[in-house]
């Protein structure tokens, strides 16, 4: 998995940090087993001798039933440090049942060094069609900053499930509904004694499934997000987040503890800028070098991990994790006498922006040089990204940036697709039943990153092996010798590769006549969606500009026939241009697709799927060539 | 065998225990101090232990190419008493040291992060502790040495009975040089002293400059070792006043197998050295291979292990007679009855058709005869479950003797493992079955679905198995068994064929294809598919005509009082099972053809390929495939070679071998293509599919031809054998560049003028 993949996968474990749980995938559902009822109470609730701190007490109760046939089920219940699980009860068949041992792990994945999630997995037992198992929870949520989302449907079908906030008087929150729509949900809102209690109900809820390339849940899921605003007891006020200053000052209270010492990283920072003057040379210098010396190992530990690593660890460690590598480039920009910021965002995994006052909108840490008055944006997570590049996850995203006791907010930048620009330009001959020739391929952008996340990632000793393998699409005939690649470290330029290609059996030869097959890319056609049993939207990494140039050598005894008809296909969200020519002894063909944006809605992809259909014709379409 | 008895009784213990165990133990802090103290303590020896090469931080020019070389390896093993004992414990300390030259970022990031388990206790059983200690060391480009703390540490579980850990090795970067060592201290009851076998393997996928073992076995024990393939054989020395065993062996020239290297089996072919430690005084049940404290036993004869492995035998014998399948083909009868009318009268039949008849009856018996549990979802995918062949032979081999059939139980080691004739240890042989009589008449399973006379591609090729007729239940002593060696034949490609028949449509109006398939898969070719794609109901209602059973496998298990209750249940989970075995039809066409496939309809099984009269698992679709017919003009093209599969393709750096070639087994196939030409077109280009390689090893042949509308093509490929000497990896090749070659074969559909 690719740095990438890992940082999202980071940012999930983020939301699932503060943001408390979301139903997990873990297991297939196949409609046996449905949630017959579930209730879940949230009480905010005074910490005794607390000096009006307040603490979140949580019940819940879900009852699954078995429609079909026994089996049995794992139930995920996720915990930090922030989240404590007091009493756990199962039932089977409306029995208590202490013989299953609820067992509680660590979340161990191969992606992220350590976090403090835990999980509390318990296997019920379904004994025969229509039997009942029901699961007990008592929580304790440390303070109402840990509570923001509460999912209402679940991975598996959802006959009935009741949410109620029992908000006292003395509490204030407000509550987001979103993705309501398309879903059986009713709410409503009593006034008693003593406080308020919201309920929301959603009745009859399908299963939700995972699909691949689906955007983060939160796109689509039904859910509420909590905001608590302040509470007032015993006479103390507290203020939670009433509004997004006040979220800010939480997020700068915990980098008052930091304790990062300038001068400790400033020895390296002006080692690194040595013999540079610009200041953008200074600052690219920097940028560079966090990139690519430190690596990225993910940290989440509770409120730790809101809590960026101290820079000059960072820096002797050599890892960190976005919120260390963003940390370490502020002091050392800081300690160059740059003005540097910290900022948080949440990346395009999560649809929310910062209008919403939740600490469940961020999931990422990344640094930024203000230059005259504007903020240019440093993510040292994206390794292989180019100082001025930004990166398909953080486009456009709200990005809440450091500023004393204020705050500033601005978007990353959106870029066009031209961004990530890839190019591969045959230059090829005839030779009997195959095509002969060179091959350039030009990197730029996302599309330079993602292949020298690929190359970083292989043995020296199988990186050609490797690479030839991924260009071929693993397949024999197409034959390269001959790979060279540019220099890895050169920041400033694209990424180029380059060898010589044998595709064998492009030239189909029939009597005097020959066809020839050799576009082996067919780039369009990787955007078709599985329609049929599709029930999420698609989402792409990024915004991507695949060009392939072709240019054959006709033998002078060559005539072209018949060229396929060209097609152009332009559509606000993509397009494509496809030709042949026949030009000054040669024969040329041209292949370009781009997206212009990452996000399909459900909607959207018959369109794109028949768009597809179309190219695919012209791709189906072969040149006829006479000797 | 005796492996069987022990997990039964690992898990029920373990069991038991757990049930006391408090919710959330935590390691002791006691236990944390002793661990923290034993760390510091090994990371000071470690470090400060002058072994040859571990100084010599240069790596060699040629080298420079490669993701990391380890410049020096090192392997201890210590045998000794461990020092605070109640009962009588044995301790084995297990270091490996390693110095390793990292050349790039791929090497940095696999040694950033550590993962390991620090501490494992099972302490109802057999007081077994193992711990693992690590040390870091990195040695900077300029020579300075940065040691790791210990403190990096975090845990990822944290219980009384297992701790595992996670290290961030800090400051790691290309160029530099990582001292690594990990040491294994297992501490467990004399009780269960023959350890698992320890490998020195003399060989890596990674350049190694210099490798050393150090072994010191204290006097209480004894050691067996072997050297296999040409691997050097130890220094052997005392200590301790002659007290105990030291071996020693130090090599600066050390086998490079490329990583990702194909077809091979490192046990039969690469340098190893295999090491066990047993308890040297007297161990119940193994008195052929008891030792003396001290003893040194090297190259041991395998006839004394296969004498013990009888004694497992006999001791695990009674276990097999408490089988429900005794008991249930009485209260079932439909089984029974149908071998007694079989043989009433006197009547006699062949004697290979007698042991097939016995087997499918021992087959319906252990799979429909023990299902006491109305777990529906279970029975539906009761042949997806993992059989243990060599329990499953071992029953059957008793089952005919009580109809009067001298079965034997034939044993032997596996293809991955070591040859028969270096057996080093009980636990590397598994078990099939044979019936003698006229001839030997071999049986064993994959699945449940092997038919009879079936033989484990793993086993094939053994020319020493050892068969045993255990004598029933009566006999009560190994002694009275009989022993004999047969050898295993090898099964021929024709044995092992997958043979694809496609009938192909071209659609020209939607530039794709209709193709009716119908797939025959035979020998070893078919398990895998065959349990995926077979339902237990079809097979039941297969074998069920056989036995004469007018019910269904639903009806049946219905009439039981166990499963009675789960009518329903188990109706919807064949449901499930059907509408599941349509998405699995989808795979495994889209998976043979690596092609976009549509329109999915007529699914079938044609033959389950259950019955040895009747080996083929045939089964057949009809499907859409898009992306072969390929408009030319006012012509289409169209890719017969994309309909062949998916052939083996062997990367650029694997064409260069030295090393012998192991193949699962001999295999041929069969892919036979008609097209109808579609009207008003023509078919082109059918001579040049015409294609024929033979070769010592194989052979591969496609031939084309039109007869009126219908174009048939016809490809053929066979590999003779499942070993070859490197030296015939060249022929070996060109039978798969010839099938690769030929998937690039097209025909050209001419419109008429």
């Amino acid at each position: 998995m690719g740095l990438r993949a890992m940082c999202s996968l980071v940012a999930m474990l983020c939301v699932f940090l503060v943001c408390f749980s979301i139903p997990g995938f873990t297991q297939t559902d196949n409609g046996n087993i449905v949630i017959d009822n579930a209730r879940e109470e949230f009480s905010y609730t005074a910490v005794k001798g607390g000096n009006g701190a307040v603490k979140v007490e949580v019940a819940s109760h879900v009852t699954y039933i078995c429609k079909n046939y026994a089996t049995s089920i794992d139930v995920v219940e996720p915990y930090n440090d922030d989240v404590r699980i007091d009493h756990v009860a199962i039932f089977i068949d409306g029995e208590l049942n202490e013989e299953i041992r609820p067992r509680f792990e660590y979340h161990e994945t191969s992606n992220v060094f350590y976090t403090d999630l835990k999980h509390c997995y318990i296997r019920l037992p379904f004994l025969k069609k229509n039997s009942t198992a029901e699961t007990s929870f008592k929580k304790t949520i440390s303070s109402p900053h840990y509570l923001s989302r509460i999912p209402l449907a679940d991975r598996f079908e959802t006959r009935s499930k009741k949410i109620r906030l029992l908000v006292p008087t003395w509490m204030s929150i407000e509550v987001k509904e979103i993705n309501f729509a398309g879903w059986n949900i009713t709410r409503s809102q009593e006034q008693m004694k003593d406080g308020i209690v919201y309920t929301y109900t959603i009745s009859n809820a399908p299963a939700l499934k995972h699909e691949p390339n689906s955007p983060g849940p939160s796109y689509y899921m039904p859910h509420i997000v909590v905001i608590p605003k302040a509470s007032q007891l015993n006479g103390s006020e507290r203020t939670y987040f009433r509004a997004l200053s006040d979220q800010y000052n939480w997020y700068r209270s915990m980098l008052d503890s930091v304790g990062n010492d300038e001068t400790a990283v400033k020895q390296k920072a002006l080692e690194i800028v040595a013999g540079k003057t610009a200041d953008e040379e200074k600052v690219k210098a920097i940028f560079y070098w966090v990139q690519q010396n430190i690596r990225y190992i993910a940290f989440e530990d509770g409120i730790a991990g809101q809590r960026p690593k101290k820079a000059q660890d960072v820096l002797n460690k050599k890892y960190g994790d976005c919120k260390g590598m963003a940390n370490l480039q502020v002091a050392m920009l800081r300690s160059l006498g740059y003005d540097a910021r910290l900022c948080w965002l949440g990346t395009n995994h999560l649809a929310y922006d910062q209008s919403l006052t939740s600490p469940c909108v961020n999931n990422h840490m990344i640094a930024a040089w203000m230059r005259n008055g504007k903020p240019v944006f440093l993510d040292g997570t994206e390794k292989f990204i180019r100082f001025g590049e930004t990166a398909e996850r953080i486009q456009g995203r709200q990005i809440l940036i450091e500023n004393g006791t204020s705050y500033l907010i601005e978007p990353a930048p959106v870029v066009q697709h031209q961004q990530n620009t890839a190019i591969e330009q045959r230059m090829l001959h005839l030779v009997g039943h195959d095509l002969q020739g060179s091959v350039i391929h030009t990197y730029k952008g996302e599309s330079r990153e993602q292949m020298l996340a690929l190359l970083d990632a292989l043995p020296l000793d199988r990186r050609q092996e490797i690479l030839r393998k991924h260009l071929s699409g693993s397949s024999d005939a197409y034959q390269i010798s001959n790979l060279t690649i540019s220099d890895l470290t050169d920041n400033n330029a694209d990424l180029v590769v380059k060898y010589d290609v044998i595709q064998k059996g492009a030239v189909s030869t029939f009597g005097n006549e020959s066809y020839l097959d050799m576009d082996n890319r067919k780039q369009f056609s990787v955007y078709r969606p599985d329609t049929a049993e599709r029930h999420l939207p698609v989402c792409f990494p990024y915004k991507e500009h695949e060009v392939l140039d072709i240019s054959i050598v006709l033998p002078a005894n060559a005539k072209v026939g018949h060229l396929p008809k060209a097609v152009t296909l332009k559509n606000p969200d993509y397009g494509y241009n496809g030709q042949w020519l026949q030009k000054d002894g040669a024969l040329t063909y041209h292949s370009e697709c781009w997206l212009d944006k990452t996000l399909f809605p459900l909607s959207q992809l018959p369109v794109l799927n028949k768009d597809v259909q179309l190219i695919q014709t012209f791709y189906d379409a072969q040149p006829e060539l006479s000797f | 065998m005796r492996k069987i008895l022990f997990i039964l009784k690992a898990i029920a213990i373990i069991f038991i225990s757990s049930a006391f165990l408090p919710l959330r133990a935590q390691v002791s802090s006691r236990d944390d101090k002793v661990y923290q103290a034993t760390s510091a303590r090994l990371r000071a020896e470690l470090w400060s232990t002058k072994l040859a090469y571990f100084d010599d931080y240069k790596l060699p020019e040629k080298f420079k190419g490669h993701s990391k070389v380890i410049l020096a390896d090192y392997s201890s093993l210590t045998a000794g008493d461990a020092a605070q004992v109640k009962h009588p414990l044995a301790k084995f300390t297990n270091v490996h040291r390693q110095l390793i030259k990292l050349n790039d970022a791929a090497a940095v990031k696999e040694y950033s992060q550590i993962g390991y388990r620090q501490l494992r206790k099972i302490k109802y059983y057999e007081n077994y502790k193992a711990a693992r200690f690590i040390g870091v060391r990195i040695i900077k480009e300029d020579g300075k040495i940065e040691e790791v703390p210990a403190d990096e540490i975090v845990f990822t579980k944290s219980e009384a009975e297992e701790r595992n850990a996670r290290l961030a090795v800090p400051n790691l970067q290309p160029g530099d040089v990582l001292d690594f060592f990990t040491v294994d201290e297992l501490s467990v009851e004399y009780e269960l002293i023959r350890t698992l076998p320890y490998y020195f393997e003399l060989y890596n996928d990674a350049p190694v400059l210099h490798q050393s073992v150090h072994c010191a076995i204290g006097k209480k024990f004894a050691t067996e070792y072997r050297c296999y393939n040409g691997a050097p054989d130890f220094k052997v020395s005392k200590y301790d006043d002659d007290a105990g065993t030291m071996l020693d062996l130090s090599i600066d020239s050390i086998l490079y197998v490329a990583e990702g290297t194909r077809w091979i089996a490192p046990l039969r072919q690469f340098p190893i050295i295999e090491l066990n430690i047993v308890r040297g005084d007297a161990v119940p049940y193994t008195p052929f291979t008891r030792r003396k404290p001290g003893d040194l036993v090297k190259d041991q004869d395998p006839e004394r292990i296969i004498r013990d492995e009888m004694i497992d035998l006999n001791f695990i014998k009674p276990y097999l007679y408490r089988d429900p399948i005794w008991n249930t083909r009485i209260k079932n009868g439909v089984v029974d009855a149908y071998y007694s009318a079989l043989l009433k009268g006197g009547k006699r039949i062949q004697e290979d058709s007698a042991v097939a008849e016995l087997y499918y009856m021992f087959r319906f018996d252990y799979m429909f005869g023990r299902l006491f549990s109305p777990n529906a979802e279970k029975i539906a995918n009761l042949a997806k479950s993992q059989i243990d062949a060599s329990a499953y032979a071992y029953l059957f081999s008793e089952y005919c003797k009580r109809h009067g059939m001298a079965a034997e139980l034939l044993i032997s080691t596996t293809s991955s493992n070591v040859r028969m004739k270096e057996l080093m240890d009980k636990k590397a042989m598994k078990a099939i079955c044979n019936v003698p009589g006229t001839h030997d008449k071999i049986l064993g399973a994959s699945s449940l679905y092997s038919p009879a006379f079936y033989i484990p591609a793993a086993f094939e090729g053994t020319p020493d198995a050892v068969a045993i007729n255990t004598k029933g239940e009566s006999s009560k002593m190994a002694s009275d068994y009989t022993v004999r060696r047969i050898s295993i034949p090898r099964s021929d490609p024709e044995a092992n064929q997958h043979r694809e028949s496609l009938s192909l449509m071209p659609d020209l109006a939607n530039n794709s294809l209709r193709v009716a398939r119908t797939t025959s898969l035979i020998g070893h070719c078919k398990n895998e598919i065959q349990t995926t794609l077979l339902l237990i109901e079809d097979f039941y209602d297969y074998e069920r005509s056989y036995f004469n059973d007018e019910y269904t496998l639903a009806e049946r298990l219905k009439m039981r009082k166990s499963t009675g209750e789960a009518a329903d249940e188990l109706t919807a989970a064949f449901a499930a099972a059907r509408a599941k075995q349509k998405e699995d039809f989808l795979d495994e066409a889209k998976s043979w053809l690596q092609q976009e496939v549509t329109d999915q309809a007529n699914i079938n099984i044609v033959n389950p390929g259950v019955r040895h009269t009747a080996p083929a698992f045939e089964y057949g679709s009809t499907f859409r495939v898009n992306g072969l017919l390929k408009k030319a003009g006012s012509n289409y093209l169209l890719e017969v070679g994309k309909l062949t599969g998916n052939p083996k393709k062997v990367e650029a750096a694997q064409r260069i071998r030295t090393t012998d070639v192991y193949l699962p087994y001999a295999v041929s196939e069969k892919i036979e293509m008609n097209i109808r030409v579609p009207e008003g077109y023509a078919a082109e280009g059918l001579d040049v599919l015409n294609k024929s390689i033979k070769s010592n090893v194989g052979t591969f042949a496609a031939s084309a031809s039109l007869d009126g509308s219908i174009v048939t093509i016809t490809v053929e490929s066979a590999f003779s054998s499942s070993y070859y000497a490197y030296s015939d990896w060249p022929n070996v090749l060109a039978i798969l560049d010839a099938m690769s070659d030929w998937t690039n074969s097209k025909i050209l559909l001419r419109k008429k003028a």
